[in-house]
């Protein structure tokens, strides 16, 4: 936030300096000069507010996108195979898991991410532990059992998956024995 | 098939293990670094760490605060996850063709299976430290039970309303090896009587010494009609033909047999599966058909 001040002080006094020059010459390559210099500051401080705040740059995770969402529910309601040919997937594919928080625990904010479907289960508590800031959380598939680490979330979503979604809880202490 | 059963709960193997070097003082005699062991097939090896610690512990250079922690095992030069069962790990790292050629006029041999122990603070890549003792080892076990019950059930419901005392007990039948306790809660998790509606499978794929696990269900009401052979064909069906398997360049293990791919799925899992509630298939694929088919294997989505 203090960044965000920051910049948006820095260009307000820009505009005001600038101002008075374009006023001062009052051509119009000096005010596209202005309006370029004020569009780069902006576009620029956006980014590097981005890298600093969004996990996705780091790691794999990204947010579903509605188009996304639609392409798989297409996939779904036009696919003709067998099941268990249906669920096969491309290792690059990636597979969509959503998080619902138990007890006094921060709720994720989006509830759902993005994860390629060969990592192991290890890479989603992680995410999950950098996420809430916390040392140690819980996880749970569909508010049943811990998977090992070493699971391969592919393989999780494609035997647990609840409407194309892979449903994982997490609790700071013990939830489910 | 409470005999074929009662045969897997019974299977052994002999192992002996050796301390490594740098942990033991200079003057200890190399005996003393070696422990015995007959352990079941169907076991974690680390459950047994407190007995070979003990046997050690006289010669250790090592200060040692928690019998469980920091220990790993290897078998030339691969780490043991402990995670899987004995005779799974048994099974992929031990080459079964060689044994059998190695036998005498008479078919007799007693098998050990050499194994190294090492400590440090900093375990291999893909161990998963024990850092909570026999307890954390429950935890796990437990929880591949309750994994294996919603597959087959399709929630874990059979298995949380089990009472606290059942469920100690069933840990307990693992430890004490009580077929008959262990039969007893098994069936209340995931009966053999009613049909299941998908059976719980574990796949380990061995190519070329290098070892992964799939983690696969068989669906529905087909998984009764399957058989093994078609099953693991359409695991992998880019490299795994099963004119392949038929041919004898591929071999399939469990519990340390060759069973036929004709079998019922259902049937096969009723019988051999591991006390962990998972059926473990082991899919040896032979050197010559691993270097053909590397570098499909190492993009496919089993990693």
């Amino acid at each position: 936030m203090s960044r965000f001040l920051e910049s948006e002080g820095s260009s307000t006094a820009s505009s005001i300096d600038n101002s008075e020059d374009d006023n001062k010459s009052g051509t119009v390559q000096d005010r596209l000069n202005f309006l370029s210099r004020r569009l780069g500051q902006l576009g620029l401080e956006k980014d590097e507010d981005e890298n600093v705040e969004n996990p996705k740059s780091t790691t794999e995770w990204t947010e579903p996108r509605p188009d996304e969402l639609r392409r798989e529910e297409e996939a779904k309601e036009t696919s003709t195979k067998p099941t268990e040919q249906r669920v096969k997937m491309p290792s690059d594919d990636k597979i969509l898991i959503r998080f619902q928080a138990i007890g006094m625990i921060e709720q994720l904010n989006p509830n759902s991410a993005k994860i390629t479907a060969k990592q192991p289960f290890s890479v989603v508590v992680t995410f999950l532990q950098k996420r809430l800031r916390v040392a140690n959380v819980h996880c749970y598939v569909n508010n049943s059992f811990t998977p090992a680490p070493q699971q391969i979330v592919g393989d999780l979503w494609n035997m647990f998956k609840v409407q194309n979604e892979l449903i994982i809880s997490y609790c700071s202490s013990v939830a489910f024995g | 098939m409470e005999e074929i059963r009662r045969l897997v709960w019974d299977g052994t193997l002999n192992i002996e293990i050796t301390v490594d070097a740098d942990l033991v003082l200079a003057d200890a005699a190399e005996s003393s670094r070696r422990v015995f062991l007959k352990v079941p097939r169907d076991m974690y090896l680390v459950i047994y760490l407190p007995f070979i610690v003990a046997r050690i512990q006289d010669i250790l250079k090592i200060d040692l605060n928690d019998v469980y922690q920091g220990w790993w095992f290897h078998f030339g030069g691969t780490a043991l996850d402990w995670t899987q069962p004995i005779g799974v790990l048994y099974d992929s790292l031990h080459n079964h063709r060689e044994s059998m050629m190695g036998l005498g006029d008479s078919g007799r041999r007693v098998e050990i299976w050499k194994l190294r122990l090492n400590h440090s603070h900093q375990y291999p890549s893909g161990i998963i430290p024990i850092i909570n003792g026999l307890r954390q080892i429950r935890h796990y076990w437990m929880h591949q039970w309750k994994q294996a019950c919603f597959i087959s059930n399709g929630s874990s419901k059979h298995i949380m309303s089990l009472s606290k005392q059942e469920a100690l007990d069933f840990w307990d039948s693992i430890l004490l090896r009580d077929r008959k306790l262990f039969r007893s809660i098994c069936d209340k998790i995931i009966a053999s009587s009613q049909p299941v509606k998908r059976i719980p499978v574990k796949i380990h794929l061995v190519v070329g010494g290098i070892r992964k696990v799939k983690d696969a269900a068989a669906e529905g009401p087909l998984s009764a009609q399957y058989t093994l052979g078609e099953f693991i064909g359409q695991q992998f069906p880019e490299y795994f033909p099963l004119e392949s398997a038929a041919g004898g360049q591929t071999e399939i293990l469990m519990q340390g047999i060759r069973p036929s791919l004709d079998l019922p799925l259902d049937q096969v899992y009723f019988k051999l599966a591991s006390f962990d509630g998972f059926l473990h298939v082991l899919v040896k694929v032979a050197p010559s058909q691993a270097c053909d088919d590397m570098n499909k294997i190492t993009s496919k989505n089993i990693c």
